[in-house]
């Protein structure tokens, strides 16, 4: 598009300024192409007329540098004393514009991918917002120059990242360095979030009850992964949803936010730690089915527990933490009466009795039981030496509340030990273990007997699997004869 | 008969003549169904097999490599269709009496008398 004259005045001095502020929606960029065409139009010109002082009586004012390629279409260099200024540099795009014997350089950007129509783009220069000269309706075909570099040298780098962070859409963000002049291009992809539905205000107001701070914690949380180093603790009010949690945290990284995370503002979090992978659609996590996949070094608490389940942690190395999962062992098909036994199974048609090695001592109500399994209930029975015992609390490798206590002699180091699951008669047609969490999938042996005269059945013996929804079992019960 | 289960060694202990299979298997299961043998497999496996008129068969089949034993020395009878294992120690003189057609026992009610047998025999219609 050839450049409308009145736009722009050229002075004697070379100075290219627009005549007036680009407005976008107003006014229609131009190329830099466009830019070289005019000056050559002016240049052939027998004398300076109007307020646009260049002719043939003066120096060349522009070439085009370099090669052209897809990464460099156009890369116009102002000679020897022609240049624009910042204002006047809005008003062009597609390629560079190099001025000042190099000392100052402008390179053209756009955005490729898909976005939400007019989804909202900002940039960051040096850490700081670059002040719009663009309109969101411009995401379409976002082609803009921004200055990389200043008294000869590259601003930052060269390096600008670019976001487009609407809240209530995805969030998207892409680094580019403008250093080699020509276009540049940023690669940007939103979408509309479903998992959104408080207004912004809602969301931030959400915001203002949490609590997020950065500093080492090592937590278990339950899952069976053991204790996690994280970086980082998200922490909520015990009434707040996760759904909600995770909104007030896209408010609080979207463009608009006033939020600060350790230090850093909202609208340009990326993620907790240099080494971690980035979540660039939602910096603390995505949220999907109903369950937030928290950004890797966060540890969260104060979660609702009809929210227990409906997330997943990243620990600072990268170990994916669950929660733990509840679960119990149920037989059916019984009697009141029957004696029931589930344990681990040994792989061999029997019960596994050597589960673990114990030593305790005579009189002792609590037993210290190395390799206590994270799947143990947190009360029932433990066999010692086949030795029934019942205990009423769990500590770590340590059950507590044993009765009887330990019998008369106590037990020697490297005593056979196992924890069965169900250990006693039945009162009615099921029983069920205590509640115990769920780590990886077993096989348990279940036995069903009953002796009593007029009840006497067919011992029973079968086997069930424990998976993360836990395990049942149903016993046959045949009269024996 | 008083029985002492030794489930280290697999071993059942009785201190009298085993007479009354049915008894016998009845004791049997009566301790397998306690927390202490919860544990450990079944001692036997036990089938009836009714013969008809009354009669009926019933064995005992010990399992899982559990055996009886005898510990004090003296003469037993073990009668009826045990299967298994008999450890005999020293002083132990041990007779074996099957049954091939009736037993008698104290457990579900009574088995047949000879009387009741010869009474059945006689009335047998012949074809």
């Amino acid at each position: 598009m050839p450049i409308n004259a009145s736009d722009f005045t050229i002075d004697a001095s070379g100075n290219i300024r627009a005549t007036t502020a680009f407005v976008p929606g107003t006014h229609t960029r131009y190329t830099t192409l466009d830019l070289h065409a005019w000056l050559q139009d002016l240049a052939d010109n027998p004398a300076a007329s109007g307020d646009d002082l260049v002719s043939i009586l003066g120096s060349n004012p522009s070439e085009l540098a370099g090669k052209r390629n897809a990464s460099r279409p156009m890369a116009v260099t102002l000679l020897p004393t022609m240049n624009i200024d910042d204002a006047t540099s809005q008003w062009f795009k597609f390629g560079s514009i190099e001025q000042q014997a190099g000392q100052v350089l402008y390179t053209g950007f756009k955005v490729l991918g898909t976005l939400v129509p007019s989804s909202p783009i900002y940039i960051t220069q040096s850490n700081n917002k670059i002040t719009k000269y663009w309109q969101d309706a411009d995401a379409a075909n976002f082609q803009i120059l921004v200055k990389a570099k200043a008294g000869g040298a590259l601003i930052d780098g060269g390096n600008i990242t670019v976001f487009s962070r609407k809240y209530g859409q995805t969030y998207s963000h892409f680094d580019v360095n403008l250093a080699a002049g020509g276009e540049q291009a940023a690669a940007l992809s939103t979408s509309i979030d479903g998992n959104v539905s408080l207004s912004a205000a809602a969301a931030q107001a959400v915001w203002a009850t949490m609590t997020v701070t950065v500093a080492d914690t090592t937590q278990d949380l339950g899952g069976g992964q053991g204790a996690k180093l994280h970086k980082g603790t998200i922490t909520l009010n015990g009434t707040t949803t996760l759904a909600d949690a995770y909104q007030a945290l896209m408010w609080a990284t979207s463009e608009g936010s006033t939020a600060t995370i350790n230090g850093v503002p909202g609208w340009r979090y990326r993620k907790l730690m240099a080494g971690y992978s980035e979540n660039v659609a939602a910096p603390f996590g995505s949220f999907a089915g109903g369950k937030w996949f928290v950004a890797q070094g966060w540890w969260l608490t104060g979660v609702m527990a009809a929210d227990s389940k409906n997330y997943q942690l990243i620990s600072d190395d990268g170990t994916v933490q669950t929660p733990p999962t509840s679960v119990q062992v149920q037989v059916a098909g019984l009697a009141a009466g029957d004696y029931v036994l589930v344990a681990r199974d040994n792989g061999g048609g029997g019960i596994n009795t050597t589960e673990y090695l114990v030593t305790a001592s005579v009189g002792a109500t609590s037993i210290n039981v190395p390799g206590l399994k994270s799947d143990t209930p947190a009360s029932g029975v433990i066999r010692i030496a086949g030795d029934r015992y019942t205990y009423s609390g769990k500590s770590g490798a340590t059950l507590t509340g044993l009765s009887p206590a330990i019998k008369s002699g106590g037990y020697p180091v490297g005593t056979s030990a196992f924890v069965p699951l169900i250990d006693g008669v039945a009162s009615g047609a099921t029983m069920s273990s205590a509640a115990f969490q769920f780590s990886t999938p077993f096989t348990c042996r279940y036995r069903v007997r009953n002796g009593a005269g007029g009840t006497a059945i067919v011992p029973f013996e079968s086997t069930l699997s424990v998976t993360e929804t836990g395990g049942s079992g149903t016993a046959v019960r045949n009269a024996d004869e | 008969m008083a029985l002492t289960f030794l489930p280290g060694e697999l071993v059942i202990e009785s201190d009298a003549s085993i007479t009354d299979l049915p008894a016998f298997h009845a004791a049997l299961r009566d301790w397998e169904d306690s927390a202490e043998a919860a544990i450990h497999p079944v001692t036997h496996s036990y089938k009836v097999i009714d013969l008809g008129g009354g009669a009926f068969f019933p064995a005992v089949a010990m399992v899982n490599g559990w055996r009886l034993r005898f510990p004090v020395a003296g003469s037993y009878v073990v009668r009826g269709n045990l299967s298994g294992e008999i450890l005999l120690g020293a002083g132990v003189a041990l007779e074996r009496q099957t049954s091939a057609a009736f037993a008698t026992t104290v457990i579900g009610g009574s088995g047949p008398s000879a009387s009741d047998i010869a009474t059945a025999v006689w009335e047998k219609a012949l074809p």
